[in-house]
């Protein structure tokens, strides 16, 4: 066993860059995999055990690898989703449920305009941020390994799969509510029970999707890039 | 004679197998055992090694942790409890199946007759 020099180090690199992977969990895995190898060889063995390598590690094999592993990382973040989601109808975190329920549905039924607005926006912003924050770790993690790996594609981890897109789709939809909110005539019309019914089954979907995310990835992120 | 296709359905198996008796384990690492306990017989091939081990991941049989090892990044792979459970299943369900083999092998054997 020996220490690869900073050559052999970069040329590792180099070779792994030029496969264009973009999921941090997998780059790091093969990269580990490389290095542990060649550390076990002798200098004079260095190029053709890293052709060897390369022949094992193809472009088009580390692809499909990769989008195994995204689709698979996927499943896995709706299953936790999935069973927190149960959770909040368990004993005791259904007390939190109720009440929160509760709380929502007494200043929606008594409360002026202004507090049904916030009602309405503040956990949806406060899960805004919750995931927001839970991006910008995960952003964090993986710029040290994009540095260490000197990767000049965009790297992200895996289960933050279309983090920017789920983002802004939340966003939009907060905006989206707080914007119908806003118009309260309609929700004091008997006309828009339909409506405000509908507004608040969405409501109700996007904070149960925004929270059990955040609990799902922030579990996960005791054992992956996130 | 390439031994990887007798291997391909049994990968699963050894992997829970060697990680039951070493409490975690790497991909790399995996490799380099089996080839050491058959003596460079088998050798499990990277091809298979990472999709299995995604596989049982994602399956929730094996738990991952990430550390850092002289200045890079390494991933561990342990046994959850689903996956502690499955082992002892699945080495029955292999022996079985060695042992049938065996008699069809070798058909002067006993049916009692265990490996």
């Amino acid at each position: 066993m020996r220490k690869l020099t900073q050559q052999e180090l970069d040329q590792v690199k180099k070779a792994i860059a030029a496969k264009d992977l973009t999921s941090a969990e997998i780059l790091v895995e093969i990269y580990d995999h490389y290095v542990s190898h060649l550390e076990s060889k002798s200098i004079g063995e260095f190029e053709y055990e890293l052709f060897e390598l390369e022949q094992k590690f193809t472009s088009r094999f580390c692809k499909e690898m990769q989008l195994d592993f995204q689709e698979n990382a996927e499943k896995e973040i709706s299953s936790l989703q999935w069973s927190i989601w149960k959770s909040y109808f368990t004993w005791p975190k259904v007390l939190a449920t109720a009440s929160f329920f509760t709380i929502f549905l007494l200043i929606w039924m008594y409360g002026v305009n202004l507090s049904r607005t916030l009602a309405l926006c503040l956990p949806l912003v406060f899960g805004t941020c919750l995931n927001g924050w839970l991006w910008y770790k995960s952003y964090k993690r993986v710029s040290k390994i994009r540095k260490l790996l000197k990767s000049h594609t965009t790297l992200e981890s895996s289960y933050l799969p279309n983090s920017v897109n789920q983002f802004v789709i939340l966003f939009v939809t907060s905006n989206l509510i707080f914007q119908v909110s806003r118009g309260s005539e309609l929700f004091n019309s008997s006309q828009s029970l339909i409506f405000s019914i509908s507004v608040l089954a969405i409501f109700a979907a996007i904070v149960n999707y925004m929270y059990s995310f955040y609990e799902a990835c922030k579990l996960k992120s005791k054992t992956a890039l996130i | 004679m390439s031994n990887n296709n007798l291997i391909k359905g049994s990968l699963q198996t050894i992997i829970l197998k060697l990680l039951e008796e070493n409490e975690k384990m790497y991909g790399y690492e995996i490799t380099q055992r089996v080839k050491e306990l058959t003596a460079g017989e088998i050798k499990i091939t990277e091809g298979a090694l990472y999709p299995a081990l995604h596989k049982l991941e994602a399956e929730g049989l094996l738990s991952t942790e990430i550390q850092q090892v002289d200045n890079r990044v390494r991933k561990y792979y342990s046994l959850t409890k689903d996956g502690q459970k499955q082992v002892t299943s699945k080495m029955s369900e292999l022996q079985g199946f060695v042992e049938n083999l065996q008699r069809i092998l070798t058909p002067d054997l006993k049916p009692g007759f265990n490996i």
